[in-house]
């Protein structure tokens, strides 16, 4: 399947900067932030010379509705921290939602790229080119020993972060997902549940992604993820054959598509564990439905992007509108 | 042996982690080893600020008063406060803090030497400035010695050079 979509749902590779001459985000007041911040907006626009359709778009984190925020945070364009709307922390983030850059979340800038499935090499190309724009303009600490300077000394070296999400309904199902964690750290790689830095793998979505940054380049830490998500992805597709196999499995993966096509009203988290189900059956061919549908349902019926884009605060009225969108979908 | 992270509970979990070709030991009570998300399949929890600014706590505090005192003199943060919120200040801090440092980033990271992208490496022009800048210093270096042995006409020589190398800067902004 192409760029691994079956297991991969996306990709994200982020860098993390800092300019030289200023304290970092912690020692930093309101006043401080919005320097950096202003700071940066305004190198970008020297260096976007011809504004495009896809341009990027500057607003202060404090100025946008706060089920907006978190709706972006549900998108992966922004980290749950960053959400929070800090004072003085802003976003610069392009209309087709590729890349953004965090202004003054834990450091004075955090851009990333975002593509769907398995495309570190793309993502990365792109942070990096981003990277060496910025730098034309702006003066970055770094030290030829410790590499780029960051606020959180566990940054620092490459100061980048690449992770894969992965959806690993079968080997969760079948209790399998633990045992790579030990080879995984081997290769200075972590893998944990997607939603929050403290779950468990919700709706079997995790995210593996590498951990140490200096004495490791860019390359080595993208190459030792691309072979995991690979092998991930293989052993999936190889525990989701055993399970399907199982009658039980099979009523199960029905019984979820019965539930989403017929319910009135579904709470978020029971949607994203079905839809889980779901999308696992729709693309291994168990289900008459529609990979890429289910896959863009996992996000839209998330509680602030639902929210933001059918205008609804009401819990009640967003639960009975899931469940229209869901039988819509079927 | 208490807890390297809290330094209050006994040490139950020991955990050994491969990065980098090299061995690294934790050594947590169970609280901190839950939190740090260094447990095989665990993903709870987990703040590597919090668990850096443990190490480093613990590691400073074996270290002799006097190597524990200074502060930052760009932003003024204490050794102590690093340790605490695990986040350094500024980018002096490295300097300032370098030989306190050290030990704990060798525990995170395994390597204290970076081998990935340099700001010059995306930036031809970056990359001559810095060459001009360390050729302007050997030759201003050299006139200095020239003069002092009174060898006028190499320093005259050296101080065109100078000139021109300025100038060609100048034509760059």
């Amino acid at each position: 399947m192409h760029n691994q979509h079956d297991v991969v749902l996306s990709t994200r590779v982020r860098l993390a900067r800092n300019l030289a001459d200023m304290p970092f985000v912690g020692r930093l007041n309101e006043q401080g932030k919005r320097r950096v911040s202003t700071t940066v907006r305004d190198a970008l626009a020297v260096i976007e010379d011809n504004p495009s359709p896809n341009s990027f778009l500057y607003v202060s984190m404090d100025e946008i509705p706060r089920l907006q925020a978190a709706s972006l945070a549900e998108r992966r364009l922004i980290s749950a921290q960053f959400a929070a709307q800090e004072p003085g922390a802003a976003l610069l983030m392009q209309a087709d939602e590729s890349m953004a850059i965090m202004l003054c979340e834990e450091d004075h800038l955090r851009m990333q790229a975002l593509a769907p499935g398995l495309a570190l090499h793309d993502c990365h190309t792109r942070a990096d080119e981003l990277d060496n724009r910025l730098s034309s303009k702006l003066n970055f600490a770094f030290s030829p020993q410790l590499g780029y300077l960051t606020q959180c000394p566990t940054n620092l070296g490459t100061a980048m972060r690449a992770g894969v999400l992965l959806h690993l309904p079968a080997l969760a199902a079948l209790n399998r997902v633990g045992g790579y964690a030990e080879s995984i750290s081997k290769l200075g790689l972590t893998l944990r549940g997607a939603f929050g830095e403290g779950s468990k793998g919700t709706a079997a979505l995790f995210q593996l992604s590498n951990q140490v940054t200096l004495g490791i380049s860019e390359t080595q830490a993208l190459e030792n993820l691309q072979a995991y998500a690979l092998q991930f992805a293989a052993n999936e597709r190889n525990a989701r054959a055993e399970l399907l196999a199982q009658p039980e499995w099979e009523d199960k993966l029905w019984r979820a598509y019965g539930l989403c096509k017929y319910a009135r009203k579904m709470e978020s988290g029971e949607a994203l564990e079905l839809l889980s189900l779901l999308r696992m059956a729709a693309c291994e061919n168990a289900l008459p439905v529609d990979p890429q549908t289910i896959t863009d349902l996992m996000t839209n019926t998330l509680p602030a992007t639902l929210s933001v884009t059918q205008g609804i605060t009401n819990a009640d009225e967003r639960d009975r509108v899931r469940a229209e969108m869901l039988r819509g979908a079927l | 042996m208490n807890c390297e992270k809290c330094n209050q509970h006994p040490a139950t979990t020991h955990i050994k982690r491969m990065a980098g070709g090299m061995v690294e030991e934790f050594h947590l009570c169970a609280a901190c080893a839950k939190a740090s998300g260094l447990l095989p399949g665990s993903s709870g929890g987990f703040n590597l600020a919090d668990l850096f600014g443990g190490l480093l706590g613990n590691s400073v505090s074996q270290q002799p008063a006097a190597v524990q005192s200074p502060r930052c003199g760009a932003c003024g943060l204490s050794l102590q406060e690093i340790a605490q919120s695990g986040r350094m200040g500024c980018a002096a801090c490295y300097d300032t803090f370098a030989v306190q440092i050290a030990p704990t980033l060798q525990r995170v990271h395994s390597s204290v030497q970076h081998t990935g992208k340099t700001p010059e490496d995306g930036n031809p022009a970056l990359r001559e400035r810095r060459e001009r800048e360390s050729t302007l210093t050997q030759l201003r270096e050299q006139i200095a010695q020239a003069v002092q042995e009174e060898n006028y006409e190499q320093a005259a020589a050296l101080r065109d050079e100078i000139r021109a190398l300025e100038q060609g800067g100048n034509d760059d902004a």
